[in-house]
């Protein structure tokens, strides 16, 4: 548009948040006027949704980002700043990173094809007999059988990190180098490498090198954390009850958090959260408001279940 | 490490997960979201209205220059496109077909406020020029729009309308009869008439 066409100067203050209360007023209004059976259908889709969360919670990945949303066939996506989840046509889901831009093609239940352009995606690729599912970026191929691990697309590099299962890594242009800066103790890996969980390859993207191998270095658990802690999102409360913030941390969270009884479920919350972050709440809940946390481990998950002392006000 | 954070901080917002419903950039065409939304996505539904929240907040803030009435007529607009995107022939002409419910729902809005201002249920609210129009508007662009908007107050609704359409968002006649729902020959009369106004208005 003409940066002088007269519109431009009569324009609304429409600020991010003021475009998110229009939409969830527009959605509650939307679903209070479905005809009362599909509501049912509704819940039951949720309820389902839901369990099948709780037993995702169970993998590595799974239950963090935003919510996921089904790809057509062939598509198109790019995120700015913010990141997105998205489930392909085998089940399969996918996360971008911010910034990331990705083509989809082939998106059918026998067959994945992604093209990483740019930025970085992790997959969560649920085992199927018969299935391919491959990866390129920059000239580096990655077939996962059933699996989840994240490709970052850099300048220089190409990075494979495996948090489940394995990955055959190749390049489809040329030859694949090591890394430059290797950390330490790296495992030499045969062509086409097979990269196995708890590992990270590093593939050099210049021509130059392509008589060298792959090589494949292994993370710590907190290396892989910290390398894919874009994917936990952030939880934003203003005087919010924590009657109604538990909810939304458990969706996110690996800790899951009960509540004594109604009295510390009216304990308010301000600030952002990020959504795995959990101690950090419970310690402000503890000193800020009198919180009682008694924390429960259960295989993988832990609880922390929140009470109040019986004489103290809210 | 995992970053931790937690910020507590006091001014408002909103209880949702922060940046993380949006798509953005060349993601699916209109119609791929069109064809989803009918089929019940609601992430779909979420993603037109995102992608065109602005355009039509803008359309109706232009129209109906006065905060509550857009947020009014942005949801009352999208809520009558996603009930009817079955009648949509063309899904790839989403953006156009929404501008069109948000200039008739605007038209409807404005008859209602003048049918309550009669009746003594709502005072006359004029428009403050000052509020309206941006201040970085070039000298001329700014002396249009507020002789625009320093009579549209006055001027029938339809009137009122094909104005902005045509002085504002710069339509032609044929683009402002479908937006309208209206022949152009009515068009070009309900032009003819508003404009008359504005050049007495300059003249004065």
């Amino acid at each position: 548009m003409n940066s002088n066409h007269p519109s431009r100067f009569v324009e609304p203050d429409l600020s991010e948040a003021r475009v998110t209360r229009l939409w969830l007023n527009v959605a509650d209004r939307l679903e209070k006027r479905r005809p009362p059976m599909l509501r049912w259908l509704a819940v039951g889709v949720a309820a389902l949704a839901l369990a099948g969360g709780g037993l995702l919670l169970t993998r590595q990945f799974s239950g963090f980002g935003s919510p996921e949303r089904a790809v057509l066939a062939e598509a198109k996506l790019e995120t700015a700043s913010d990141t997105l989840a998205v489930t392909l046509g085998d089940g399969s889901s996918v996360h971008l990173a911010s910034r990331t831009r990705v083509e989809v093609h082939g998106n059918q239940p026998s067959s994945v094809a992604l093209a990483l352009h740019r930025g970085e995606l992790v997959c969560d690729v649920p085992h199927r007999e018969g299935r391919s599912f491959t990866v390129t970026a920059g000239g580096v191929e990655v077939r996962a059988v059933g699996t989840a691990f994240a490709v970052q697309l850099e300048t220089e590099q190409v990075e494979v990190l495996v948090t489940e299962g394995r990955v055959a890594v190749e390049r489809t242009s040329s030859e694949v180098l090591p890394a430059s800066s290797q950390p330490a103790d790296p495992i030499q890996a045969p062509a086409p490498a097979i990269v196995d969980a708890g590992r990270q390859m590093v593939v050099a993207r210049e021509a130059s090198a392509r008589t060298k191998g792959l090589v494949a270095a292994e993370l710590t658990a907190s290396e892989i954390d910290a390398r894919l802690a874009w994917r936990v999102p952030r939880l934003d409360f203003t005087r919010t009850p924590l009657a109604e913030a538990v909810p939304l941390i458990n969706r996110h969270s690996r800790v899951r958090v009960t509540l004594g009884d109604s009295t510390v479920g009216s304990v308010r919350l301000s600030g952002i959260l990020q959504a795995d972050n959990i101690e950090t709440l419970v310690r402000l809940l503890e000193a800020e408001h009198g919180v009682t946390a008694e924390w429960r481990g259960v295989g993988a998950v832990s609880y922390t279940h929140l009470t109040l002392p019986t004489n103290r006000e809210v | 490490m995992t970053v931790l954070s937690f910020v507590p901080r006091t001014e408002s917002m909103t209880l949702t997960p922060a940046k993380q419903q949006t798509k953005s950039g060349s993601g699916p065409t209109d119609a791929a979201l069109v064809v989803a939304a009918r089929a019940g996505d609601a992430w779909a539904r979420e993603a037109l209205f995102r992608r065109y929240a602005r355009l039509a907040a803008g359309l109706a803030h232009r129209i109906l220059p006065f905060d509550s009435e857009v947020d009014d007529l942005v949801q009352d607009s999208f809520l009558y496109a996603f009930e009817r995107l079955g009648t949509l022939t063309n899904p790839q002409a989403f953006q156009s077909w929404l501008s069109s419910i948000v200039v008739r729902t605007a038209g409807k809005r404005l008859r209602r406020r003048r049918l309550q201002v009669r009746l003594g249920l709502r005072t006359n609210q004029p428009i403050d020029l000052d509020e309206v129009v941006s201040r970085t508007a070039p000298p001329d662009i700014a002396a249009e729009l507020r002789a625009v908007y320093g009579i549209v107050e006055r001027l029938p609704v339809e009137e009122r309308v094909a104005l902005i359409l045509r002085r504002v968002e710069r339509l032609e006649i044929s683009e402002i009869a479908l937006q309208m729902g209206l022949s152009v020959s009515t068009v070009k009369r309900r032009l003819s008439a508003a404009e008359a106004r504005l050049d007495r208005a300059r003249n004065r």
